[in-house]
């Protein structure tokens, strides 16, 4: 230590500010330590408050190891079955609320600062809360999503343009795949939406190009496997499943076999010349057949018996049930002008098939729309009528498909209404696209013993297009909760990335300018 | 050392009678520690304020309010707000009155304090202003006295680097008259 530090270090301190102390020091430090340890106290609570909450509905979906449920019959794998918990609403008016209830805070508690300090911080403030709130619309869910026990939902709503990919975040297995006007838009043409079979967990697919839910886009009985876009997806983990070598028709109900026909080859009007059927547990082609010069319509043109041993399969005006392993169909049942009622046009035990007749009706409730179907229980032993099951009669519908049973006597069936413009076209019956114009689509449950009918479940407004998890049908439907929407979507991100970036340019700009002007400033000092 | 018992009266009065007593000690310190006199200012107000929101489980204030100076002074987050503004000019400013010693010596000293780290300035400060021995710093900063001791060669050797006409000052040699370049060019 040097004595001459020392001194010179004491005559430099002796330079030292005169220090100003306020009188009420003791008083105003004592208040704002008080104030901060406030609201330290409730931002802790609060943030308790909020990861309690989210954890308690955190229950993830499905990632395939969850526990098996036996439902008609069958077992639908890799459910989780879990308790019931609201859904995690992220953002949107909560998230607005409280960013208001925030920034009141701050100006309460920052309001001895200087107005300028103040409204820096409330404006850094509002910006944060606002970039987080706004990445959070109502439903997305970042940090856990609801679930429920398995089940058809009692009201399905449209998804939002921020839900996520089932490719990005997978949903699980799904109770109904949705598409029409309210799914699709002017940039994503081709989107479809779907709901998750244990919770209101939305997810979309946004292909190119449309493909009808329950007639290009088909879905597995429990749910896992959508065929679309030429291939398997697994719902469960969001990738693609085992390669099918053709395009998937219908499922068996134990969701073992399938019915598939040469992708290449299918073509609406066009003849189909192979349908095979396929093992899917160990990837056999167990049978195929060629027809030939004639056609056979996709969506409701094959239908698996329960047990996957026998398949009908609509050619041309033709019906022919062949059993699987035979080359030549057992038996060749005329149509005339029925067809097909579908997928699930078998009855639960395999005894009867449903077969849907077109009419015209009188008193149409639209009164420019004359079409009318009714079904027809048909015994596949003899190609008659089976007589006992009072069908209603369904007028001015665009088309009908049999999606699956709800019990042995209640066929679940999907109607187009005609929407205004639709036309009734007598020559679009075999096409894919029934008619041309717009429908409206809606399930409803046929009581054939008292003549009946029922809706299953409310779709939303534009929905045209459904294809239902078949084995969810007899478990009692579920009261739908508030849904949630998956983390957003990519666009969501690259928005708000566009956004940072704008702001990153506009304080670079500022801070260059600054430093300019700084540099201006000291250049001028003599 | 001063413990509360030095104060008379309330809590109020006592953290009063403190200020009175030991603001301008503190003040010196935080000028050394900041070299600027509205950071030595604020750093003192903000040591004053904490140790008044603890004054009544505090025994030893004087010690509180020293160790939160120094901390306050190394803290990277007060060093990153701390925004020096310098002016160069032509000339040393005018002695101020009252103040004895040569002002050459002031100026160069400040000057090189001003570009060593706070922490080395700190040792510094504790070694050479305070006179503390190096367990003494070591306790008031927190770190050990190895720290103390390399920290303070550190910046010993930057002193004399900055500024070899200060060379005198750390070495023990006699006095000597220090010619500033900026001096030179006034004179």
């Amino acid at each position: 230590m040097t004595d001459r530090l020392h001194h010179a270090l004491a005559e430099l301190a002796e330079q030292a500010p005169a220090v100003y102390v306020a009188p009420d020091l003791f008083a105003r430090a004592r208040r704002r330590h008080h104030r901060r340890a406030v609201l330290a106290t409730m931002v802790a609570v609060v943030a308790v408050g909020t990861v309690v909450a989210v954890g308690t509905m955190a229950v993830s979906p499905v990632d395939g190891a969850g526990t098996s449920q036996v439902v008609g019959g069958s077992r639908v794998d890799g459910l989780a079955v879990a308790v019931d918990a609201p859904a995690a609403v992220v953002g949107g008016p909560v998230g607005w609320s409280a960013l208001a209830v925030l920034l009141l805070l701050g100006a309460v508690f920052w309001r001895h600062l200087p107005r300028r300090v103040l409204l820096c911080r409330l404006v850094a403030l509002a910006v944060v809360g606002t970039a987080v709130v706004v990445t959070a619309p109502p439903g997305v869910a970042l940090w856990g999503e609801p679930t429920r026990q398995p089940g058809l939902p009692s009201k399905v709503v449209s998804p939002p343009l921020w839900t996520a990919r089932a490719t990005d975040a997978s949903p699980g297995p799904v109770a109904m795949v949705f598409g029409g006007r309210n799914t699709r838009n002017t940039f994503d043409e081709g989107r479809i939406a779907m709901i998750a079979a244990d919770g209101d967990r939305y997810r979309i697919l946004d292909p190119f190009s449309y493909e009808p839910p329950g007639e290009l886009a088909v879905l597995s009985p429990n749910g896992r496997y959508l065929y679309r876009g030429g291939g398997l997806l697994d719902l469960t983990t969001g990738q693609p499943g085992p390669a099918v070598p053709g395009m998937v028709l219908a499922w068996s109900d134990d969701g073992k076999r399938l019915v598939y026909s040469t992708a290449d080859e299918v073509s609406g009007q066009a003849g189909i010349p192979l349908v095979a059927v396929w093992d899917f547990a160990n990837g056999r082609i167990l049978s195929r057949w060629t027809v030939p010069g004639e056609s056979v319509p996709f969506g409701y043109g094959a239908a698996l018996s329960p047990d996957g041993r026998r398949l009908a399969l609509q050619v041309g005006r033709e019906l022919r049930i062949y059993r699987v392993g035979e080359e030549q169909p057992e038996r060749t049942i005329p149509l005339g002008a029925s067809r097909l009622g579908g997928a699930a046009a078998w009855t639960p035990d395999g005894r009867g098939l449903v077969i849907a007749r077109r009419e015209t009706c009188i008193e149409c409730p639209v009164s420019w729309y004359t079409r009318q179907w009714r079904l027809e229980l048909l015994d596949p032993e003899t190609g008659k009528p089976v007589l006992g099951y009072a069908f209603p009669a369904l007028p001015s519908v665009a088309s009908i498909a049999v999606l699956g049973w709800r019990t042995p006597t209640e066929p679940v069936v999907q109607l187009r209404d005609p929407a205004p413009g639709a036309r009734d076209d007598d020559d679009t019956e075999f096409t894919v696209f029934p008619d041309p114009g717009p429908y409206t689509g809606r399930i409803v449950v046929l009581d054939t013993e008292r003549g009946g009918q029922w809706p299953l479940l409310s779709l939303p407004e534009g929905t045209e297009d459904v294809a239902i998890a078949a084995n969810y049908l007899a478990l009692p439907i579920r009261e739908a909760g508030p849904a949630s929407y998956g983390p957003p979507h990519s666009r969501i991100w690259w928005l708000l990335l566009a956004g940072l970036a704008i702001v990153a340019i506009i304080v670079a700009r500022r801070a260059w300018w600054q430093a300019r002007h700084r540099r201006g400033q000291s250049a001028q000092v003599p | 050392m001063t413990d509360q018992g030095s104060f008379s009266g309330g809590p109020r009065a006592g953290f009063e009678e403190f200020v009175r007593m030991r603001t301008a000690a503190f003040a010196r310190v935080a000028y050394l520690l900041t070299g600027d006199r509205h950071h030595a200012e604020d750093l003192v107000q903000t040591a004053l304020a904490r140790v008044a929101v603890h004054w009544s489980r505090i025994d030893d204030p004087e010690s509180y309010v020293r160790r939160s100076l120094y901390h306050q002074a190394v803290s990277w987050w007060r060093v990153v707000r701390r925004r020096r503004v310098e002016v160069l000019v032509g000339s040393p400013p005018e002695p101020q009155p009252g103040h004895g010693g040569d002002p050459d010596v002031r100026i160069v000293l400040a000057q090189a304090l001003a570009r060593l780290t706070p922490k080395q300035r700190a040792v510094l400060v504790l070694r050479f202003y305070e006179d503390r021995t190096e367990a003494e710093s070591a306790a008031l900063l927190g770190v050990t006295a190895g720290t103390i001791k390399s920290q303070t060669r550190y910046a010993l050797r930057r002193l004399r680097k900055i500024a070899p006409e200060l060379a005198e000052l750390s070495a023990g040699s006699p006095a000597q008259t220090v010619n500033h370049p900026a001096a030179e060019v006034s004179a």
